[in-house]
């Protein structure tokens, strides 16, 4: 084999060694990547000093890509199946982002009824986002029976959605112009009698084997309160900013698919502290389920798919987000006047949430650092694109 | 655009049955240029007419940042351009202001514009009025050293230290500026247009077990 000569140091960066403070009774402990609830690749590098923490250094960077390389020699369409890849537990909420932030530049029409169709799949797959959110959590806390349960709930939504799409979890259905192909008239039924058995039988099973359990409120309560003053100067988003109670869901203010006609509550906490988080992503399954109901009932006959130009030249720039599950996905698109982009940014919103892990878990206990690993709710296919 | 097709209007078309100098059928004139479709305006074109509030801010930004220009774009983002030496001063102002309070950074970001060096935008937006505002500057490419913003929105902290792994930027005033998506002794900027891969090739050698034994 041939022997492989190091890579020269760069001259900017020094290669620190970590300092070892011997005189305290500080130990320097290293959780993760490989670690089952870290909720993926992520590696905290926390200084604790018995059991409680220090201070704490989260390492990313276990799954980069590099999505926005590829995508300056992918052409649009070309780069759709890679947005999925981001969030893959939310991955029709990425596909659309990106469809949008292309679709407001080429100045494309999306045909009526692939807008229900796009906030039917939106919605449904917020649900399945937070059934993720909800059962890994729980587990964490040491509840393995939600963790049944979320999968038991989403199978049911994933089995629809590979009905209409091909894949259970990275769909590649919403694309730029519309969504890939029309639905029948029996996947509407199906879909609405998923959403009322979930309203009325399975979130009522969810609320009583844990949100009124004694030991999960005494593991949530009260842990890692994220100030509202701190959350939007952090750039927090999501259920993470509506739970220390700032009222914001981008459903309602930059409103997007025309989601401004259904009728919809945002949840929002008081405290900011990890049940906060847990309890508006619950009650915000709730609201899905209200949205996807409305849109089934209005929904209208036509085309799924806009007519798409014939050579694409995307000019201009702009920022497009939506509200997924996790928060505020945004797309910054630049495009030079050719089929390829010149610069595309994925502002992921776990990314954002990754910061504030040290600034809410001071001087909390080790297990508590799960618990509110788990209230952000970071996926890694966006941290690290 | 207009005298072009009137020209090829002009041209009549010649009489049936009769032929050219070397004995072609004449024809009438094809168009040889289909005429361009109007250029429709971009999301990120100047609106001269601003609504209301965006026209107010507008005013309120002049009259508090001399010297820096400003404008209102078609999808209702306002858009600020300075230098680098004016950013903080910027940045400071937009979320102060008790009018604006510009106090929610959504995104920092570098794009690489070749001989024009990097560009960093941020996006931000004021919560109570739903203002929404774009801070652009640009930073040479020898040099491209641009102040933080992390003492004016600490949410800017992890933007800035991705856009200094993959593009190369340095944020004076960063609290811990290192690489975070690549290892720690990465040698490059990838997302830079120039950046080339000189990582030596690995030459693995598969074999299948019978050729081992052998």
């Amino acid at each position: 084999m041939a022997t492989t000569s190091p890579p020269a140091q760069a001259p900017d960066v020094r290669v620190v060694p970590d300092e070892q403070d011997r005189s305290s009774s500080h130990l320097y402990v290293s959780m993760g990547p490989q670690h089952p609830s870290t909720h993926g690749v992520l590696r905290l590098k926390a200084r604790i000093d018995g059991e409680r923490i220090v201070d704490v250094d989260p390492d990313i960077g276990y799954l980069h890509r590099c999505f926005e390389k590829h995508s300056e020699q992918l052409t649009y369409p070309q780069i759709v199946p890679y947005t999925d890849r981001c969030d893959y537990l939310a991955a029709i909420n990425n596909e659309l982002t990106f469809a949008l932030a292309v679709e407001k530049l080429l100045g494309l029409e999306v045909p009526p009824r692939a807008q229900y169709l796009r906030v039917i799949t939106m919605e449904l797959q917020r649900i399945a986002s937070h059934l993720i959110a909800f059962g890994t959590f729980a587990m964490d806390l040491g509840a393995t029976t939600a963790f049944l349960y979320c999968w038991r709930e989403r199978e049911s939504i994933i089995n629809l959605l590979e009905e209409i799409s091909g894949a259970r979890m990275l769909f590649h259905y919403v694309r730029i112009g519309g969504v890939r192909n029309d639905v029948t008239d029996d996947w509407l039924r199906r879909v609405r009698a998923f959403v009322d058995d979930f309203i009325s039988d399975k979130l009522p099973q969810y609320h009583r084997l844990i949100t009124g359990n004694r030991l999960f409120v005494r593991r949530t309560k009260g842990i890692a309160v994220l100030t509202p003053e701190d959350a939007i100067a952090w750039g927090a988003a999501g259920p993470v900013l509506r739970g220390s109670g700032v009222a914001r869901d981008l459903r309602k203010v930059e409103p997007y698919c025309g989601i401004e006609k259904y009728d919809f509550n945002v949840p929002v906490g008081e405290n900011g502290d990890v049940f906060d988080r847990y309890m508006v992503r619950m009650l915000e399954m709730e609201e899905s389920a209200k949205i996807i109901k409305q849109a089934l009932e209005g929904i209208e006959a036509g085309d799924v798919m806009a007519t798409l130009p014939r050579r694409w030249k995307v000019e201009g720039e702009t920022y497009v987000r939506t509200e997924g599950p996790k928060g505020e996905v945004g797309c910054y698109l630049v495009g030079d006047g050719s089929d390829k982009p010149y610069r595309l940014h994925w502002r992921a919103p776990s990314f954002v949430h990754l910061q504030l892990i040290p600034v809410i878990s001071k001087g909390l206990l080790i297990a508590d650092l799960v618990a509110v690993i788990g209230s952000l709710d970071p996926v890694f296919g966006e941290v690290d694109r | 655009m207009a005298d072009e097709e009137k020209e090829l209007q002009s041209q009549e078309a010649p009489a049936e049955g009769s032929r050219g100098e070397h004995g072609e059928k004449q024809r009438p004139a094809r168009r040889t240029r289909t005429p361009k479709k109007e250029e429709a305006p971009g999301p990120h074109d100047t609106l001269e007419d601003l609504p209301g509030e965006l026209a107010r801010a507008v005013e309120r930004i002049r009259a508090g940042l001399p010297g820096v220009e400003v404008r209102g774009r078609r999808d209702h983002w306002l858009e600020i351009r300075t230098e680098p030496s004016r950013w903080v001063e910027v940045a400071t102002f937009l979320r102060d202001d008790p009018e604006l309070r510009f106090d929610y950074l959504a995104l920092l970001t570098g794009i690489d514009r070749l001989d024009d060096g990097f560009e960093v935008v941020v996006h931000l937006n004021a919560l109570t009025s739903n203002l929404r505002l774009i801070l652009r500057t640009q930073v040479p490419r020898e040099e491209p050293v641009c102040p933080t913003l992390t003492g004016v929105w600490p949410g800017a902290n992890w933007h800035e230290r991705e856009a200094y792994d993959l593009l190369g930027i340095r944020f004076e005033g960063h609290p811990d500026l290192r690489r975070i998506l690549l290892k720690e002794d990465w040698v490059g900027h990838p997302l830079r247009k120039d950046y080339i891969d000189r990582r030596p090739p690995r030459k693995i050698q598969v074999k299948a077990d019978w050729e081992r034994r052998a």
